[in-house]
């Protein structure tokens, strides 16, 4: 079986090249975007089974593209997992309204990271997937 | 430029003294001064309502309000317009504390020279007017060091993102094998990043507490889940330096009301705490059970057996930026700011925090917390 594809859209290229080794490692494909243009674009060349977004985007956010995934009938049932800096008590309930599956603060743990990876694509956790290194 | 007569709002019940300030005033240039005279602080608040005075001559004994009320009640109502006090030569005391409720200025009754009035007016105005734009500048001073602490905590957080990806990327080993000392200093660095991760985040919050952003949700919450998340929050810090952490919660304990999420940080900031000021072989504690003084409330303990709490000095520790004054005992120094928001959530969530020395050795801190029955629910919620 092809392994599942993720979208990344981070405008930051180490965050994404460190989120991409940890993709990888899990069995993953990645690929990436870097604003809210080409993160639509890419979605709709690729139908990723996944899109990790982070909301700080130049020019238009994460919410942005949430709000054009929608419109797009095919792209309107990605699952979406929101990895942010910003703070999470003012933008967790707007993410997961927004139709986000789940809202991780920057830094992330990578065991919640895959777990809720893993929970967005509707797969079994995996005890051996979890980083020892907890935040 | 011709400009506008001031308008002087006298509150004066003595037709005498009025009679006077009224001659005073006739005396200025045409033009100068417009005088409003009322017998009554009912009257003049009606009329300080109503706007466009620019200063009152408050007596302070009037028939419906004396001593500090009438420049209490006058100042609630117009906050914005200055008032000097007006007062007989045996109560200067009481007219120094008006100047502290807020009068800019006091006046003694029969000692008033004609040329000083008009001076002592203006004045008056003038101060008013600098006061309130030192507030403003304070208040704008303020809201730019809240957006500019928020903003740069955000920033930090993407290079330390980064940071923790590539560290915990070569100890899980997904870029080969390594060395045990390699291992060793990656996990000095994971520990670092994880203290600047927490003293972002507790940058962040403290500038949440002072802009009134604090926001709890509360619902009907069980304190054993959050002390089963704080053990296995903590256990691995506790365990590399040599630190017994347990934690042990009264059978049947009912729930409280509170947020959860909030209850995790408060007990995760007191058990952290706790490790950090207990030696190697040490051991923390956190129990639960229902206060003894009052069934309405459980209380949490937070026991270690490390150095205890200096003397006089289990107040000060909840303070913003308070540190060990010794930090050798604690290690690293942190930002002082954990325990502080620990106690504005505790507030917060209707309950205290409170620190004791421990009889033997070590210190103790315990959380009490409303028990949640359906009465506070409803008011709570009714409060917002």
């Amino acid at each position: 079986m092809a392994n599942k594809k993720i979208l990344i859209v981070d405008d930051d290229p180490d965050v994404r090249h460190g989120m991409q080794v940890r993709l990888n490692a899990n069995g993953y494909d990645t690929f990436f975007a870097v604003d809210a243009l080409s993160s639509i674009t890419e979605a709709r060349k690729r139908n990723p089974d996944l899109i990790v977004l982070d909301l700080g985007l130049p020019a238009g956010d994460g919410f942005v593209v949430m709000d054009r995934l929608k419109t797009h009938a095919s792209l309107a049932a990605i699952p979406i997992v929101v990895i942010s800096a910003r703070d999470v008590h003012a933008n967790e309930g707007r993410a997961l309204n927004a139709g986000a599956k789940a809202f991780l603060q920057k830094p992330v743990d990578n065991a919640e990271l895959l777990a809720v990876v893993r929970r967005a694509l509707g797969e079994p956790a995996q005890p051996g997937d979890a980083s020892t290194y907890k935040l | 430029m011709k400009k506008a007569a001031l308008q002087v709002l006298l509150v004066e019940d003595n037709s005498a003294d009025a009679r006077l300030l009224r001659e005073m005033f006739s005396k200025e240039p045409p033009g100068s001064f417009q005088l409003t005279h009322l017998m009554r602080l009912s009257e003049a608040l009606t009329h300080l309502a109503k706007g466009g005075v620019d200063i009152v001559l408050l007596d302070m004994g009037l028939p419906d309000a004396h001593g500090l009320e009438p420049v209490q009640r006058a100042l609630a109502v117009a906050p914005g317009v200055p008032v000097i006090v007006l007062t007989g030569m045996e109560d200067e005391e009481l007219a120094a504390q008006a100047m502290k409720e807020g009068a800019q200025d006091y006046l003694i009754k029969g000692q008033i020279e004609n040329r000083a009035l008009p001076r002592a007016l203006r004045h008056a105005i003038e101060r008013h007017r600098m006061h309130a734009e030192t507030d403003l500048i304070r208040t704008q001073q303020m809201q730019f060091k809240d957006e500019f602490l928020s903003h740069v905590s955000h920033e930090l957080r993407s290079p330390l993102t980064a940071i923790h990806q590539f560290v915990t990327i070569l100890l899980d080993k997904l870029a080969g094998d390594l060395q045990p000392k390699q291992h060793e200093y990656l996990e000095i660095v994971l520990r670092n990043v994880n203290q600047l991760r927490s003293m972002i985040n507790d940058l962040l919050e403290v500038t949440r507490v002072q802009a009134g952003k604090l926001t709890i949700e509360f619902q009907c919450t069980a304190v054993a889940d959050a002390m089963v998340y704080v053990v296995d929050t903590l256990k691995r810090t506790a365990a590399a330096k040599g630190v017994m952490l347990s934690s042990d919660a009264q059978a049947h304990l009912p729930p409280v009301w509170a947020d959860p999420t909030r209850l995790r940080q408060i007990l995760v900031i007191l058990v952290d705490n706790a490790i950090k000021f207990t030696p190697a072989d040490g051991v923390v504690k956190v129990q639960a059970r229902r206060l003894e003084e009052d069934a309405n409330f459980l209380v949490v303990e937070v026991a270690d057996s490390g150095c205890g709490i200096e003397q006089n000095m289990t107040e000060q520790i909840f303070e913003r930026l308070f540190q060990a004054s010794d930090p050798q005992l604690a290690g690293r120094k942190g930002l002082g700011l954990g325990l502080f928001i620990c106690k504005q959530l505790v507030t917060r969530q209707g309950g205290q925090v409170r620190a004791r020395n421990a009889p033997g050795q070590g210190a103790v801190f315990s959380v009490t917390l409303p028990v949640f029955n359906e009465e506070i629910s409803s008011r709570k919620v009714a409060n917002g």
